[in-house]
């Protein structure tokens, strides 16, 4: 129930953002502030737990362990698919090394790939992110399952992860989060180097 | 991403001199309410900024593609961060 009005909130989002596209307003903005009130309300929740230093260090552990794993994960999915699909290599490796952060993959490889890797490195990475809004919540093991929203765990998909977790896995998503949003943008410069 | 690591840091501090000053009472409900409004909140935002920069012609002639990459790329993510948290968890057992 709670999952199918989460679905029915986002697709409004959309009907709505997409038949008022001439609308001035910066929505980003918004999205912004709600996101640091809600990352304080986490915060919040870690610092009243009881043995939080111990909780906090393991959560890094297991942070860098899932953010390992996706990094990992997603560039072997990208050889997959280059195999499979015949696309070039490190085509494919560049769409996968978006890892969700759409806003990111898809204007960076439009300029050193040309339109269509763009376009494939956008809509790849976005789906990835609605993907996630939609089975995040059906995962038996919602640990692992952090994995799925790759970088957008730091942000968007946070408070997703918090509701259908703990606040626990919450702090791991956070820092899974930080090391992807530090390595996309890394792995990319370096594949796109070697195009 | 700096504000949001203070937001976090902020928010630890302010629960750490709660619990410190009070004890845990009526706190954790006050989060879960919060937190519920906020994802509503974030959602709908986040679903209206889809909306406005999507091009949707876009979307259509790399739509398939797309659908495989993103869902084998979360496949693999998953099954990679299983293997790793598993043997994780046997090492410290």
């Amino acid at each position: 129930m709670f999952v199918a009005l989460v679905l029915l909130i986002l697709v409004a989002g959309i009907a709505i953002g997409s038949i008022s596209k001439s609308l001035a307003f910066d929505f980003g903005e918004y999205i912004h502030w709600i996101l640091i009130f809600f990352i304080f309300l986490i915060g919040m929740d870690l610092g009243l737990m009881e043995s939080r230093m111990e909780k906090i260090k393991k959560s890094w552990k297991i942070g860098s362990l899932i953010a390992a794993g996706t990094v990992t994960g997603s560039l072997f999915a990208g050889v997959i698919l280059h195999y499979f699909l015949s696309i070039p290599l490190l085509l494919a490796a560049s769409v996968a090394a978006g890892m969700g952060w759409y806003s990111l993959t898809g204007p960076f490889l439009a300029k050193t790939a040309g339109a269509f890797a763009g376009a494939l490195g956008f809509t790849s990475n976005f789906l990835r992110e609605v993907l996630t809004f939609i089975f995040y919540p059906k995962m038996k093991d919602k640990t692992s399952a952090i994995s799925i929203g790759g970088a957008t765990t730091m942000d968007t998909t946070l408070p997703l992860i918090a509701r259908f977790s703990s606040s626990e896995n919450a702090l791991v998503a956070f820092i899974h989060g930080f090391f992807i949003s530090a390595l996309a943008p890394i792995l990319l410069s370096i594949l796109s180097s070697l195009m | 991403m700096i504000e949001y690591l203070l937001s976090l840091v902020l928010g630890f501090t302010a629960g750490f001199l709660i619990e410190r000053l009070k004890g845990v009472g009526r706190e954790k409900e006050f989060l879960s309410k919060g937190m519920t409004a906020s994802l509503f909140f974030l959602i709908f935002f986040l679903g209206l900024d889809i909306g406005r920069k999507l091009d949707l012609s876009e979307m259509i002639q790399v739509g398939k593609l797309s659908i495989v990459f993103a869902v084998m790329t979360m496949v693999f993510s998953y099954t990679a961060s299983k293997i790793l948290l598993r043997g994780f968890r046997c090492s410290s057992r």
